[in-house]
């Protein structure tokens, strides 16, 4: 689905979430350059997040261990309008200049957004999800668990890296059992 | 690829070229779980650690995830660091009810640790990484967590070699073995590192036919002494900053009954465990003891050393001369005579019109008990061919030792501030905590759980650590 328009279905799942926690400015001390702020969201690698099955996908899996970045992950970030989504390392991301690979604020042009994360698919509707981002963090274990809550109402079979309380923010490795 | 300027300026608020140098000026701060490494934010309840710490620990790529994601994962892969904590558990011989325990956890804890399926808390995972002698900042991040793989391995030797070490032992030296490592570490931090003890050359010479071996120890003794620059009447008024002076680790410990102490090879370092219980709650046997293991790790080959070196109380506390190990009377001579110059001890005695208050002259001048002051007086004698008129088992005095002897010896041993500091963390470690975090080295979270406390106790002691511990201002 291409990135500016959200299906109804989509829409209707993450409505309880989006009226629930605020969209928020991105943390700008995680910024590194002006061109992590360019809005990349009409090109055909960043697509919308729609009710599974996913239309834009490629198999993969998080990381096993401290190395890399497991494979093809993938951004999102949940907007007033929109849940875009891309691969972090494809030719998009390598567009950006001085990071090399996406950035949440890539999906935003740098404006307000809710929550932002790292995402594998297992299949077209089967999806590792986490929170990890430096600027659209969740801001709360219960936000995490509605943006869960959201993406599994839009049909997903979602494995969740959860919160840790001993960070005091998202976790980003799995493991067995969740937190 | 980031430049470092770059990172450095991200991470900890301060650009240099020198992540180091970045880090220790820098007031941020990162917090830890079993999987992963963050910056600090309210809340958090993980290991706290400064930025030094972090850096030191995890690299500054991980730390520049940590800005780009919110959080760096750190485990090296998703069996640790469960896996190291139950390959080191089992290759101590412990059983997880026995770890558990002392370490304040459960067994189903301990199992969900080892199992890894989920993330515990680190904090109970530092615990048990305490008591195997791991390496705490490595927990997760290496595989083996930096296990000194042959301390397992040394005391199974001595297990299997006819002196069976009970679970309480192992676990005892286990957590002895992290304390000294630990200390070693941070006094390396604090740039206090002083390997004085290497410049002392082994010997394997035990006397022969027309030299004995109680001979050759009082030579050692002699020339440690005039090497430490000591007097030939100069008593040893505390074994315990001696050997602090010599860059050895000192670990005094609640050790099992029949244990008076031993030598553990950690890292490249020498440490000396002193069992403050049982027959050594006397300082002055204490002193003694740690004499006897000082004589071992001053001059017993190395080869010999690599090995753990455990010694009974029964082995040290006899007439040297009736013991029938040469190297275990070469260390019981030296011990003596190192404490107690043998020429200086038959000159102080004989000073006396009293035997009794001579034996007491002795003990009190020398610290040395008073089953040693009259094997020593006696034997001293009979080596210098200088006759004694006196049956000295038969001369009886007070075999308490003084005030002022208990007072240098034990230092934190009797009255600590902060009550749940085990015995075996107090002293030159304690001293090496908390000046490591006034200092910003070490967090205060790291600092309250070395000294097995919480950050609150600990902050709030914190002035009187300083003051028992004889600190002084910083700067100094």
């Amino acid at each position: 689905m291409p990135c500016e328009v959200e299906d109804e279905r989509m829409t209707g799942c993450l409505a309880q979430y989006r009226a629930a926690w605020s969209a928020r400015a991105y943390d700008a001390r995680r910024v590194g350059g002006e061109d992590e702020l360019r809005d990349v969201t009409q090109d055909p690698e960043v697509a919308a997040f729609q009710v599974a099955p996913a239309g834009q996908w490629t198999q993969g899996a998080p990381p096993v261990g401290t190395f890399g970045d497991g494979e093809g992950k993938f951004l999102w970030v949940i907007r007033a309008d929109v849940m875009p989504y891309a691969k972090e390392d494809g030719p998009l991301g390598a567009s950006i200049a001085g990071r090399g690979r996406l950035a949440h604020t890539n999906l935003t042009g740098g404006a307000d957004a809710h929550c932002g994360g790292e995402l594998w698919f297992q299949s077209e509707s089967c999806v590792w999800l986490t929170g990890g981002s430096g600027r659209y963090p969740p801001r709360s274990r219960e936000e995490l668990e509605a943006v869960v809550a959201a993406v599994r109402k839009a049909g997903y079979d979602v494995r969740s890296a959860g919160w840790s309380d001993e960070l005091g923010g998202p976790a980003r490795y799995f493991r067995e059992e969740a937190a | 690829m980031t430049d470092t300027l770059v990172m450095t300026s991200r991470i900890f608020g301060i650009e240099s070229r020198d992540p180091e140098e970045a880090a220790s000026r820098s007031s941020v701060l990162f917090v830890r779980d079993q999987d992963h490494v963050a910056f600090f934010r309210d809340g958090a309840t993980g290991r706290v650690l400064t930025a030094l710490e972090a850096l030191n620990a995890f690299g500054l790529k991980k730390l520049h995830e940590a800005w780009d994601y919110g959080a760096a994962v750190i485990v090296s892969d998703s069996e640790e660091p469960g896996a190291s904590i139950r390959h080191q558990r089992e290759a101590l011989g412990l059983d997880q009810e026995r770890l558990a325990i002392a370490a304040g956890t459960t067994p189903a804890v301990l199992d969900r640790i080892e199992c890894g399926k989920s993330r515990e808390s680190i904090h109970v995972i530092e615990r048990l990484a305490q008591y195997l002698a791991l390496d705490d900042t490595s927990l997760s991040v290496v595989r083996g967590a930096n296990a000194d793989s042959q301390l397992a391995v040394r005391l199974k030797e001595y297990s299997s070699g006819g002196s069976k070490l009970s679970p309480a032992a192992v676990l005892a030296l286990s957590e002895a073995s992290w304390v000294a490592r630990t200390e070693a570490r941070l006094a390396s931090l604090l740039g206090q590192r002083d390997d004085r003890w290497r410049s002392f050359a082994p010997t394997d010479d035990l006397g022969d036919w027309y030299r004995p071996t109680w001979k050759v120890g009082y030579e050692l003794a002699a020339r440690t002494r005039s090497e430490l620059g000591l007097a030939e009447h100069d008593p040893i008024p505390s074994i315990r900053d001696l050997v602090g002076q010599l860059g050895v680790m000192l670990v005094q410990a609640a050790l099992p009954p029949s244990i008076a102490g031993a030598t553990v090879a950690v890292d490249s370092q020498r440490a000396i465990v002193v069992n403050t219980t049982g027959a050594n709650s006397n300082p002055w046997i204490r002193r003694a003891t740690v004499a006897h293991e000082l004589g071992h790790l001053l001059w017993d080959p190395t080869e010999r050393l690599n090995h753990l070196k455990v010694d009974q109380y029964g082995e040290l506390d006899q007439d040297y001369s009736h013991e029938s190990d040469l190297v275990e009377a070469r260390a019981n001579a030296f011990a003596i005579a190192f404490l107690a110059p043998p020429q200086s001890v038959i000159s102080l005695f004989s000073s006396f019109v009293d035997p009794r208050a001579g034996l007491r002259g002795v003990m009190e001048s020398f610290g040395i008990s008073k089953t040693a002051a009259r094997h020593h007086i006696a034997n001293a004698h009979q080596n210098a061919g200088v006759p004694l008129r006196y049956d000295l088992h038969a001369v009886h005095c007070n075999s308490a030792a003084s005030h002022d002897w208990a007072v240098r010896e034990n230092m934190t041993l009797d009255w600590f501030p902060i009550q749940s500091t085990p015995t075996s963390r107090r002293g030159s470690f304690a001293a090496r905590v908390v000046d490591a975090e006034r200092r910003g080295l070490i967090s205060s979270s790291t600092a309250a759980s070395y000294l097995d406390s919480d950050v609150d106790t600990f902050e709030a002691n914190r002035d009187a650590l300083v003051d028992v511990l004889d600190l002084g201002p910083l700067g100094a």
